[in-house]
């Protein structure tokens, strides 16, 4: 009898037929064409790509930001085209953890206040403790209430690891974190990320474009193998 | 986190900016709000509480001239009546009491009046308020006994720093430079407790002295004896009353008569003074349109104010929306945003408002001896702070509007 560990894992993304294109002066421009795509609960994985070839705008529709052209997205098990706008942030508040790639943190706030700021919108609850608690994990204990401004950049992404984690998400997408960083911080922020998400049990898409940062994961994803569109542009 | 505490974040974050229009919004009110309170308490002052007379029999002339003469120590009396014509006016069943004055003299901008000695012991400036010299009502000394001697209102001996017993030369008029009645020196033998109307502002003396006084001419003071002859400024007059507040209808022949008269007239001050306002009115729409004015480039400031903010926060805003907050949502906290610099202007307005109705008031007093209050609650009180919460809404509308269109890819700019 095969043991849990064995067990095929739930999908957390299934992709069907996604197109998304740009129309700009009358003209129709295909950024993203993926006929099928899955991703079990869980994974950790990196997508690779040369510039303009449309990470991060998959990684948006992933995230609700953007509606897909046509085809079906579904993600943490609900179909992302059945929800409207108000749906989707709804369904983003609730489920997906979004780290961009600098600028992630409301100047005016305190780190903690950053990371509250994760649920405020879901229905997840979650207390003042919990937060400070997922600071002290990504190694900001001492940092808890000092402001964007009095933090390095790796101070603030770390911050933002925590902010995406406190809802408790079953997906974080990461859109490069590690792109404005020195390569130290960049290593350390990458190998954070992937141990958080694996200690939380939640899965990880992260777009990277520094190979250095990719070879840590175990799951490394050339884009241009999901997308029919060459980065010029050219649909198949 | 809940979403006050994020307004509140963004209002601390933006605080000289959101405290400037705050601070506008909070000038226009204070100016709006004093203005309506002073204006209210005046009308009431002058209009309403008519200081205890019901009307003033007083010779031929402006009725507005008389009722400020009589009433407020302001203005000159544009002549004299017979003691004898208000002794048969005063016999008039319809009149209940009355009582004589001559006005005409000053000492040192105060305005001397003589009344007949019952004046001060009988009318009441207020029901149920008559003047006291006791120390307990805030008052000291005696009332007037004697030909020389005087009693001073509450802000005269205020002003002037009278002492029992001081003495003063009156003035014969009323203006810098009339000639004062160097040998007649009158005494302060009593001060009278606070009124809070334009009796503070005044001096008293008996009406016989008036006649004796030196430069007076012959004939003048031959009217201290003779009856017949003798001519005073005016008369307080007390009418008679039917079912609480309303005058007897007869009280409209007796007006009708002394007017047709060539004698006298009755002026009743609830009539006359409402004209005062329509005379100055303008004044008061000036000061309103004035008010209106600072309020609304408060408003624009405000919405400028907070557009201004937003161009900084729209990253903020967009990764709030990252974050699952809806379009609606960063409406709201823009809205929010407004409605509570809106009501932080209010309430600092408000509190500014009566401070500036506070100074009002002491000038008043000084000018008139009208007492009037800084918490005076007026319709302002009630209206001002919805309206600025209405203005304040509208001002922050538009910046929630562009807030709530902000494209959230195109301000978080992702590349790849």
């Amino acid at each position: 009898m095969p043991s849990a560990a064995d067990m095929p894992r739930p999908p957390v993304i299934v992709i069907r037929d996604l197109r998304v294109a740009y129309t700009s002066q009358g003209a129709v421009l295909p950024i993203v064409d993926i006929p099928e795509w899955a991703l079990p609960e869980g994974s950790l994985v990196v997508l690779e790509g040369p510039s303009g070839s449309g990470k991060s705008t998959f990684l948006n529709v992933l995230g609700g930001l953007l509606p897909p052209t046509s085809g079906q997205v579904t993600v943490c098990g609900v179909d992302l085209g059945t929800l409207d706008e108000a749906g989707r942030d709804r369904w983003r508040a609730d489920h997906v953890g979004i780290i961009f790639q600098g600028l992630n943190l409301l100047q005016g706030f305190t780190a903690l206040e950053n990371v509250m700021l994760g649920m405020t919108f879901s229905h997840v609850t979650g207390s003042w403790k919990d937060a400070t608690a997922l600071l002290g994990e990504v190694g900001l204990a001492q940092r808890v209430h000092h402001r964007p401004s009095d933090l390095s950049l790796g101070e603030q992404q770390r911050v933002a690891i925590a902010r995406a984690l406190v809802k408790r998400p079953r997906l974080i997408l990461a859109d490069e974190p590690t792109g404005s960083l020195d390569p130290r911080n960049a290593t350390d922020i990458s190998i954070l990320l992937r141990r958080v998400c694996a200690d939380h049990g939640c899965s990880l898409v992260m777009v990277c474009h520094q190979p250095e940062i990719a070879a840590h994961f175990p799951q490394r994803i050339a884009f241009t193998t999901l997308n029919r569109v060459s980065p010029s542009g050219v649909a198949p | 986190m809940n979403l006050l505490r994020i307004v509140l974040t963004s209002l601390r974050q933006h605080l000289f900016s959101s405290g400037l229009a705050a601070m506008s919004i909070a000038l226009g009110v204070a100016l709006l709000l004093a203005v309506t309170s002073l204006r209210e308490q005046a009308h009431r002052q002058f209009t309403q509480v008519g200081l205890g007379v019901d009307a003033v029999l007083g010779p031929k002339g402006s009725p507005l001239q008389i009722a400020l003469n009589a009433l407020y120590h302001l203005e000159e009396m544009p002549g004299r009546i017979a003691w004898t014509y208000y002794q048969a006016v005063k016999a008039n069943p319809m009149v209940a009491d009355g009582f004589a004055f001559i006005t005409g003299h000053s000492y040192a901008g105060y305005r001397v009046n003589a009344v007949e000695s019952r004046f001060l012991t009988d009318f009441e400036y207020l029901p149920g308020h008559r003047f006291s010299v006791a120390a307990a009502d805030g008052g000291s000394g005696r009332l007037f006994s004697g030909k020389d001697e005087a009693v001073a209102g509450a802000e005269v001996a205020r002003a002037l720093g009278l002492q029992l017993g001081q003495t003063f030369n009156p003035t014969c008029g009323v203006t810098a430079g009339d000639p004062v009645h160097v040998n007649d020196h009158i005494a302060f033998v009593g001060i009278l407790a606070p009124t809070g109307t334009p009796h503070d502002r005044a001096i008293y003396i008996p009406l016989e002295s008036f006649y004796t006084l030196e430069g007076h001419g012959a004939s003048v003071a031959a009217m201290v004896k003779d009856l017949d002859h003798r001519e005073i400024s005016g008369a307080y007059l007390k009418l008679q009353r039917i079912r609480g507040d309303a005058y007897n209808p007869g009280v409209t022949e007796l007006q009708y008569d002394i007017n047709q008269s060539t004698k006298a007239q009755l002026v009743m001050p609830a009539e006359v003074m409402p004209r005062l306002f329509l005379i100055i009115g303008w004044v008061d729409q000036v000061l309103w349109a004035v008010g209106m004015m600072v309020a609304l480039l408060a408003a624009a400031f405000l919405a400028f104010a907070l557009v201004a903010t937003l161009r900084e926060r729209r990253r903020d805003l967009a990764l709030l929306r990252a974050l699952g907050a809806r379009r609606r949502t960063i409406f709201g906290l823009v809205l929010a945003q407004a409605l509570a610099i809106s009501l932080a202007g209010a309430v600092i307005g408000w509190l500014l408002g009566h401070l500036l109705t506070g100074i009002g008031c002491h000038f008043v007093k000084a000018e008139t001896g009208m007492s009037f209050t800084t918490w005076y609650w007026s319709s302002a009180d009630f209206g001002l702070l919805p309206a600025a919460l209405v203005l304040g809404t509208l001002a922050g509308l538009w910046p929630a509007i562009q807030a709530y269109r902000l494209g959230l890819l195109a301000t978080l700019k992702p590349q790849s």
